[in-house]
């Protein structure tokens, strides 16, 4: 399972390894419906150490999102790397995802969101 | 691959999604090519379908993805499903069955299938029409050989954009690359059920199965056999503990003496069955167990093994034993009580008899005592034929003689058919030429022919019969001498049938049912059997096998 770290009753930060691909995707998505089930609207990924990121690790992510946006929070990328922001816009998905430069801007855009 | 997709084309298409086609096309196949690779080293299966869903969602945009695949279930024939993934309220994938028509109808289009605009489709398909009602947009089929596994259902995309030909593509790249493993995987499954499926039959039956390959080291066991091994003190360690043990050491010498060898012995003759009866010392008694050893043929898959199933059957034995008692005892006293009944009435009619010869001399009457007299020794001759029968009964194992038992039996009937009641019943023979001559005792024989003609002529008397007729035949068949005896009187009650030769029943007013059961013992002390058909109102016809060599007089 994935580090986690509670902002305030909405919000969790969720902290990624050196990789999420389909050796952990699996987990991530775990990590993150067990945050939603908790109650927590906003989840901040930050992704500081992430260096690889597959189709499968973006699915992990996909695939809970529309829960919390249906809840009126959002799951939200920070620290992402230009490699990963690279894959993210091959795959279409850097205007769909909520990406924040660093975990201050991501905690602020969920505060404002509350 | 059909498409050169350095630009993303089709429905769509923007700005953001340029340039980067065969770099996106890399990512899914390089996450396919690591979730293969991940799988070989770690087979989980339901891991690879789940992470090969994200992998769809990821490269797709695709937030709803779901798979559903047929699993064997232990039936022939049978199938369950597996749903994974999630859809919606994911109702859509628990509320699922695919039918027969819907596998088939899958297996002809074996291509990705876009359901926007595919209303045609879903006329053809009641699962099509749902999974569009459900707002499915793109439907996989999991075909391999020409067999569909399963199916991949992607949700629209989280983006908004529609599905372009090229996604397309990916999308078929990506099932037919996966669907090998699917198949593979399904085999797995098939083999895995039917395994356990023979399992829980074998842990089923009643007996006590053991099964060792051909190097006699134990393979499989069942619950009986395990239970039993317990009951004998062995198998401590449980079930596990005794597979791939040597046939000696789960046959131990402590337990079942060198039976390992005689089973071995057995195994080794190439016969593919023996049946044998072992001792087992338990812990507090000696145990009777019915053994079969059979031996596979050498063509069986692994060459043979040896199936040796057990019986307890300490409890049968002993039963059998007591009811065998029992019998001869009942036997004895049935036949005791009869005999006293019958002696009873002769010494009342006799009793009675001498009073009133005594009334009729007191009185002077010479004549009624005259005529008392006569009576009183009529009943007497007909105490002396009784008891002449019960010491026949007693004289049973006389001395043997080779004769010739068409001899015997034409001598007797010349005799019987000058008898008072052979009057009017036709006695007809059909004797075998060149039968052989066997070693009997003719008279008992003669005795049994004797019993089964009056019997005849009492049946035919019974009936009223005024066409009576009675047929005598002899031949040889397979190493026995038969001896048929039929009539056409009033025959034999089923239920009377089964008891005849065993208990002291009869069918005739007076009869006290000796005879028959006498023919029994004579004809099974000659190693023969003697057996009847009849069918009451027609007819009766009793049947005498002697064995050409028969045993040896006890």
């Amino acid at each position: 399972m994935f580090r986690t770290e509670k902002v305030n009753e909405h919000t969790i930060i969720v902290h990624t390894g050196k990789h999420l691909d389909n050796s952990n995707a699996h987990e991530m998505t775990a990590s993150l419906s067990e945050a939603q089930d908790a109650g927590f609207k906003h989840i901040i990924i930050d992704m500081s150490e992430l260096e690889f990121l597959s189709s499968a690790g973006v699915g992990s992510i996909l695939g809970v999102l529309g829960r919390s946006r249906d809840n009126g929070g959002d799951i939200v990328l920070c620290h992402v790397r230009d490699r990963i922001l690279h894959i993210l816009d091959v795959l279409d998905l850097c205007d769909f995802l909520t990406i924040k430069q660093d975990e201050q801007q991501a905690r602020a855009f969920c505060l404002a969101r509350d | 691959m059909k498409a050169d997709a350095t630009r993303v084309a089709g429905q769509g298409t923007d700005a953001s999604s340029v340039c980067y086609g065969s770099e996106w096309q890399a990512l899914a196949l390089d996450s396919l090519s690591r979730l293969t690779r991940q799988f070989c080293e770690k087979p989980d299966f339901e891991r690879l379908i789940e992470v090969l869903l994200m992998t769809f969602c990821g490269q797709f945009s695709v937030g709803d993805s779901f798979a559903i695949l047929k699993k064997p279930s232990p039936q022939p024939e049978g199938h369950s499903f597996f749903a994974t993934g999630h859809y919606r309220d994911n109702v859509l994938l628990t509320s699922t069955r695919l039918s027969h028509e819907d596998w088939a109808f899958f297996a002809q289009v074996d291509d990705v299938i876009d359901l926007d605009g595919a209303d045609d489709l879903g006329e053809k398909c009641e699962i099509i029409n749902l999974l569009t009602q459900q707002g499915v947009r793109l439907v996989c089929p999991l075909v391999h050989d020409q067999s569909v596994f399963g199916i991949i259902g992607l949700g629209a995309r989280l983006t908004g954009k529609d599905y372009s030909p090229i996604d397309i593509d990916l999308v078929c790249t990506l099932v037919k690359s996966i669907t090998p493993l699917v198949a593979s995987y399904y085999l797995y499954w098939q083999i895995a059920h039917l395994n356990a499926w023979y399992l829980t039959i074998l842990d089923s039956i009643g007996q006590a199965v053991l099964v060792f390959d051909r190097h006699h080291r134990l393979k499989k066991i069942n619950r009986a056999a395990f239970e039993l091994l317990e009951i004998l003190g062995l198998g401590e360690g449980g079930i596990d503990d005794l597979i791939d043990h040597d046939l000696t050491s789960v046959f131990c010498e402590k337990v079942f003496g060198n039976w390992a060898d005689r089973i071995r012995e057995c195994a080794s003759k190439g016969k593919q069955r023996v049946s044998l009866r072992i001792l087992a010392n338990c812990k507090d008694k000696q145990r009777v167990l019915s053994a079969s050893i059979t031996r596979t043929p050498e063509t069986s898959p692994g060459g043979h093994a040896l199936v040796v199933t057990l019986e307890d059957i300490t409890n049968q034995v002993a039963d059998q034993e007591r009811l065998f008692e029992l019998t001869k005892l009942a036997e004895k006293g049935l036949m005791a009580a009869s005999i006293a009944h019958e002696l009873n009435n002769f010494v009342g009619v006799i009793l009675g008899g001498t009073e009133l010869i005594e009334i009729a001399l007191c009185d002077g009457n010479i004549e009624a005592a005259r005529e008392r007299i006569a009576k009183l020794k009529a009943n007497m001759a007909k105490l002396r034929n009784f008891t002449a029968e019960l010491t026949d009964y007693a004289k049973l194992k006389g001395g043997r003689q080779v004769c010739d038992l068409n001899r015997v039996v034409t001598d007797l009937i010349s005799y019987v058919a000058a008898q008072e009641e052979f009057r009017g019943v036709e006695v007809v023979t059909d004797l075998a030429e060149a039968l052989p001559r066997i070693p009997v005792n003719a008279d008992a024989i003669a005795q049994v022919l004797v019993n089964l003609l009056n019997n005849a002529a009492d049946a035919i008397k019974q009936a009223g019969r005024e066409d009576g007729k009675i047929g005598v035949r002899t031949q040889a068949e397979d190493g026995w001498l038969v001896i048929s005896v039929s009539d056409n009187g009033v025959g034999i009650p089923p239920e009377v049938r089964k008891q005849l030769f065993t208990q002291n029943v009869t069918t005739k007013e007076h009869g006290h049912g000796f005879g028959l059961v006498t023919c029994g013992k004579i004809i099974a002390d000659h190693g023969g059997t003697i057996e009847v058909e009849s069918e009451v109102g027609k007819g009766s016809t009793f049947t005498i096998k002697l064995p050409q060599t028969p045993p040896m007089a006890g």
